[in-house]
């Protein structure tokens, strides 16, 4: 466990049963509710950008940040698991074929990014913590996630050139899988920080909220 | 988890449902202030029993709800449910497989992602075998009305479907205890009616006992027995007539009377005479006690004394300014799909507050988002005059959408999922800045607007999470007043809330009104709807079907009956009474102006004192009706 | 529509396809991608490609339908066949121009990659997400993967959280639908504007959607209390999985038909 329930009416009752099966169902149904959220944030597009901007990234970070890091790693474990097995929930679509997209590496990558995201989400539980940690804290978790999120982007692409290349496609050096991978994406997943950066004074309130 | 529900335990034999003794219970919000939600609740339910729970919002209602199923566990005190203590933990399985649950929400209590595989739900938790889960699923479907939906989506029912849904859910788990916690509160008249039928027949036909909470007092009527709850107590309980005889009580408490017993109580109030609990025993014993009141009348001393009733100040000379026009609009969602909306055409005048009635699915929802450009009509339009200039804005056009959403605010279901910002100051300043108010005059603004709803200062700077369900209703209703739109759209605004704040919420309209505001009601509210506006369109399947002012409307029992329309209840109660009393104006929305009324057509209240009550008049109580409200 | 997520790109239908057990249906969806991977050469690919027609006559799926299960990776497959026609040098030369270099054998090669994607896509689409409910899938998934739930891998709490999340997107999809009216009813903007004021936009319907999920969610984990949930142990299910004699019958037969061109492959390989 993660997090210890605070809730007190389930420590009162003394049965720890109760509270634990309290937790149990609060998992079982938070976590799909914010799979759900995902594949919506997926669709939400950006009109008029030359390239899909979706709100994606700044919903796997706050998944993250507000679920913590296990139950935000298993939302988006689930969004993995539903778009591979073919429904339709990526943005542009699903199935298994997804793996041989370039970009298949930062889906991978969506549960670690978000269970980075999550081990910060503790500085929002701690009172004690100033505005400026808490800022701080939430700065730093959304750019650690979203280097993790480049790593397995770029790494996917490179490993699956050379381990399976000539299947579909050939070995490519590291620089071209920056130049395919990472360069044409990063400034708009900077960009899309934003939203996460404007929530963040609320983000304590709303983290209470999930309890 | 590791309790077996086949475990074996001793079920004694009672006719008691439910029992409890001193029960207390407190919970710490998540804002970490502790909530003492029951402070000592004694009462018993006999089997088979149908009781109501009614309460101001925070009474400690639902609490209690929970405790029966034993969703959680009284601190003090003891609860016994089918004669098993609750704090046992042997018995826990056994009580919960037997009380069932109704909620509010439908969408929140659906688990399944079929109609059949959501009845299944509870039996499969149970472990019974697939065969009998079978038996019972088709049964239980059967049994609410809704076969041949089993494999839809839950998504693509009604609200009202949803609830019997939620009800067969509960049904295929065999249960001795229906609770309904406030599942009516988001139906529609007519779905309410049914899925309540629906409830009933359980109770005849299955012997289910149903402990029913709601905020809806002619629901009470429903039930034997009526428990009144405040603040975590039991303060009243009794038959339905003996909780609203005692109606001074009832309105101290912020709760209210059905109307028809709201009739009765008024007219005995301004005659003068003590109101008997007999009068008020069901409807038709309140129709009998008007008639035994008058009893000794004749028809001929009617029609003595003109009927005085208009007594809304109308702005007459605006009223032939047109501010909004809808022409012949039509919608539909997706190609070959029917129509939503069909060759729709009203037009609303500056000041008036025009109401568009109908129910759900009526297309209401779609019609209102035409009229700020959120839909952009695909036949007809949609144009804001302005009278004074004679500038037309169309939503047709970009440009114009703008500042027709500037002008006319719209306030959409349940707005207060609206609310994002971190204090209410800021969210209440959102609509304004975003409309391009200058910073002074948005601060103005938002003073005006809080003193309105009647919020203080004080929570201006608080996060409006942190609020109750009322209060941010308040606080959704100031963002868009502070926006000082000239047309103000109210989408079900009163929606879920107890009787205080359905009270306050036409209160503000009326305020809002008296500034010279326009606005469209939508409602589906009968009662509500004809006291408050001056126009109704009613709305049928995506048709305009009548246009006309609450007299024109209801005045005339066949235009009714053609629309097939719900009436007001007041209007339902004159109609009734209408062949005793000749020349009887059927048109009186308001408790005090029905009972004047009947008065009135009595042949006026001293006729009727020195005739029927000479011997026990009191002048103190008995004055004129058709006061301001 | 995204609504449609939820049925997925299930076709409503009944062919044996459509009837067999959901478990044979994985297991085979997992053998034909690693069959259809191992193919190289072009005799063994047209037979696949017969293999693959078989199967879609089986399944009774309107042609128009299975295209359509292809036009999202349409873009990918263009992307595979530019990149290996681009960097595969082998056997002639037909053009060349600057630093680019166009060989016969590299088209060849990228004509098979193409259509290995192709093929894989096509059967893995007729095998599963086509003739398979997602709830059907969850349940297969659920099944297969049973025996981990005894390295207390929560096999049963993943199948259950995939069909919660499928019954929630309708309404969370309307949800959002409704926030982003009121919100531009009240001026924000999502489209127009600069970063910061559709940054705010975004924020104006991200903040809500939260909110009302975490209320949704605590609501009902309180109806799934009430109504007896207590995990998978014990549980008993509406429609179990049955493996019938002849489910097993078409394992073997379509199993078969997966290997058969590799098989060929293998017997008319040049010595």
């Amino acid at each position: 466990m993660i997090r210890e329930s605070t809730d007190p009416t389930t420590i009162k009752t003394g049965a720890s049963a109760s509270a634990k099966r309290k937790e149990f169902l609060r998992t079982m149904t938070l976590v799909p509710v914010f799979t759900v959220l995902m594949i919506i944030s997926a669709r939400i597009a950006i009109a008029g950008a030359p390239i899909p901007i979706t709100l994606q990234l700044p919903m796997v970070i706050m998944t993250g940040l507000l679920l913590g890091p296990w139950k935000g790693a298993a939302a988006q474990g689930l969004y993995l698991l539903m778009g591979l097995i073919g429904l339709p929930v990526f943005s542009s679509g699903g199935g298994i074929s997804y793996i041989f997209q370039p970009t298949f590496g930062f889906l991978l990558g969506f549960p670690v990014c978000a269970f980075c995201a999550g081990m910060f989400s503790g500085l929002l539980d701690s009172a004690k913590s100033s505005a400026l940690i808490t800022y701080a804290g939430i700065a730093l978790s959304s750019v650690a996630s979203i280097l993790v999120c480049y790593l397995f982007g770029g790494g996917y692409l490179f490993l699956f050139s050379h381990l399976f290349g000539a299947g579909v496609m050939e070995k490519l050096s590291l620089r071209e899988v920056i130049m395919i991978s990472v360069l044409p994406f990063i400034w708009k997943d900077l960009l899309m920080m934003l939203p996460v950066a404007l929530i963040a004074g609320r983000m304590r309130k709303l983290r209470a909220l999930a309890r | 988890m590791s309790q077996d529900i086949d475990n074996p335990i001793k079920i004694p034999d009672t006719n008691e449902a439910v029992r409890g003794a001193d029960i207390r219970f407190s919970y710490t919000r998540q804002d970490a202030t502790p909530v003492q939600a029951l402070t000592g609740v004694s009462l018993m339910i006999p089997k088979g029993g149908y009781v109501v729970l009614i309460g101001r919002n925070g009474s400690g209602k639902s609490t209690l709800a929970k405790l029966i199923n034993v969703l959680e566990v009284p601190d003090e005190g003891t609860l016994a449910v089918l004669g098993l203590d609750t704090m046992s933990e042997e018995n826990f399985w056994y009580i919960r497989s037997h009380c069932g649950m109704v909620f509010q929400n439908p969408d929140n209590q659906i688990v399944g992602t079929s109609v059949e595989e959501d009845v299944a739900f509870g039996p499969e938790n149970l472990g019974i075998p697939t065969p009998e889960i079978r038996r019972r699923v088709d049964d239980a479907l059967e049994y609410v009305g809704l076969p041949g939906l089993a494999d839809r989506m839950p998504s693509s029912l009604s609200g009202g479907q949803k609830q019997k849904l939620a009800i067969a859910g509960v049904l295929a788990m065999m249960p001795q205890v229906l609770i309904l916690d406030e599942s009516t509160a988001m139906l529609d008249p007519i779905s309410r009616n049914e899925f309540l039928d629906l409830v009933e027949r359980l109770r005849l036909e299955k012997g289910i006992t149903v402990i029913h909470i709601t905020h809806d007092m002619s629901e009470a009527y429903r039930a034997g027995h009526v428990f009144v709850l405040e603040k975590g107590r039991i303060v009243m309980e009794g038959s339905p007539s003996d909780v609203f005889i005692r109606h001074e009580q009832m309105t101290k408490l912020g709760l209210d009377v059905p109307v028809f017993a709201g009739v009765v109580l008024e007219l005995c109030r301004q005659l003068g005479i003590s109101p008997r609990k007999e009068y008020l025993e069901s409807r038709d014993a309140a129709l009998d006690s008007v008639r035994s009141i008058f009893g000794s009348l004749t028809a001929g001393q009617t029609s003595l004394v003109k009927s005085e009733k208009p007594a809304e100040p109308k702005i007459e000379a605006d009223l032939r300014d047109i501010v909004l026009q809808v022409k012949n609009l039509s919608y539909s969602y997706e190609e070959r799909s029917p129509m939503t909306l069909m060759d729709i055409s009203f037009s609303v005048k500056r000041g008036e507050v025009y109401s568009v009635i109908g129910h759900s699915g009526s297309g209401k929802t779609t019609l209102i988002s035409h009229l700020n450009g959120l839909i952009r009509p695909q036949k007809g339009e949609v144009e804001l005059l302005d009278p004074k200039s004679g500038t037309v804005w169309n939503t047709r056009k970009n440009a114009d959408v703008k500042e027709m959403r500037r002008r006319i605010g719209l306030l959409f279901q349940y707005p207060e999922y609206q609310l994002f910002e971190e204090t209410v100051r800021k969210d209440i300043l959102f609509g304004p800045l975003k409309m391009g108010m200058d910073k002074e005059a948005a601060e103005k603004s938002l003073m005006d607007a809080i003193r309105l709803v009647g919020l203080d200062e004080s929570y201006l700077d608080r996060s409006p999470f942190e609020l109750s369900g009322g209060q941010k209703r308040r606080v959704a209703f100031a963002g868009v007043i502070a926006m000082d739109p000239e047309i103000l759209v109210l989408d079900e605004p009163a929606a879920g809330l107890d009787p205080v704040g359905r009270r306050d919420v036409f209160r503000y309209i009326r305020e809002l009104k008296n500034l010279g505001k326009t606005i469209i009601l939508v409602s589906h509210n009968m009662d509500e709807a004809a006291r408050i506006s001056d126009r109704l369109l009613v709305l049928s399947e995506g048709r305009a079907i009548c246009e006309a002012s609450p007299d024109e409307l209801f005045s005339s029992r066949e235009k009714v009956m053609d629309i097939g329309l719900d009436l007001p209840e007041s209007v339902k109660f004159l109609w009734e009474l209408a062949p005793d009393f000749p020349g009887l104006d059927l048109s009186v929305y308001d408790v005090e102006q029905v009972a004047a009324e009947l008065i009135r057509a009595a042949g006026g209240l001293s006729a009727v004192q020195d005739k029927h009550l000479a011997g026990e008049t009191d002048a103190k109580g008995s004055r004129r009706g058709g006061r301001d409200d | 529509m995204i609504k449609d997520v939820s049925i997925g790109r299930y076709y409503r239908g009944d062919s044996i396809l459509h009837r067999l057990d959901p478990r044979i249906k994985v297991i085979l969806f997992t053998v034909y991608m690693v069959a259809v991977f191992m193919l190289t050469k072009p005799v063994g690919m047209l037979l696949s490609f017969i293999v693959v027609t078989a199967l879609a006559l089986l399944s009774k799926i309107p042609l128009r339908e299975i295209i359509k299960s292809i036009r999202p990776i349409v873009f990918l497959m263009i992307f595979i066949f530019v990149i290996n026609v681009l960097t595969i040098r082998e056997g002639q030369t037909i053009a060349k121009f600057w630093i680019i270099e166009i060989t016969d054998g590299g088209i060849l090669r990228a004509v098979l990659m193409t259509l290995r994607l192709f093929l894989l896509i096509v059967s893995t689409s007729i095998l599963l997400t086509l003739t398979t409910t997602p709830l059907k899938m969850a349940d297969a998934l659920e099944s297969l993967f049973g025996p981990l739930k005894k390295i207390r891998v929560p096999v049963h709490e993943m199948a259950m959280m995939m069909s919660i999340a499928l019954r929630f997107i309708p309404t969370l999809v309307e949800e959002t639908d409704k926030i982003m009216k009121a919100q531009a009813s009240r001026g924000a903007e999502y489209d127009t504007g600069n970063v910061l004021v559709r940054a705010r936009g975004y924020v104006s319907i991200l903040v809500p959607l939260f909110v009302s999920s975490f209320k949704r969610a605590e609501d009902l984990a309180v109806a799934m209390d009430a109504r007896c949930y207590r995990g998978g142990e014990g549980r008993t299910k509406l429609h179990p999985l049955e493996m019938k004699p002849s489910d097993l019958v078409w394992f073997f037969i379509l199993l078969a038909l997966a290997f058969l061109p590799l098989l060929t492959e293998w017997i008319f390989a040049p010595k």
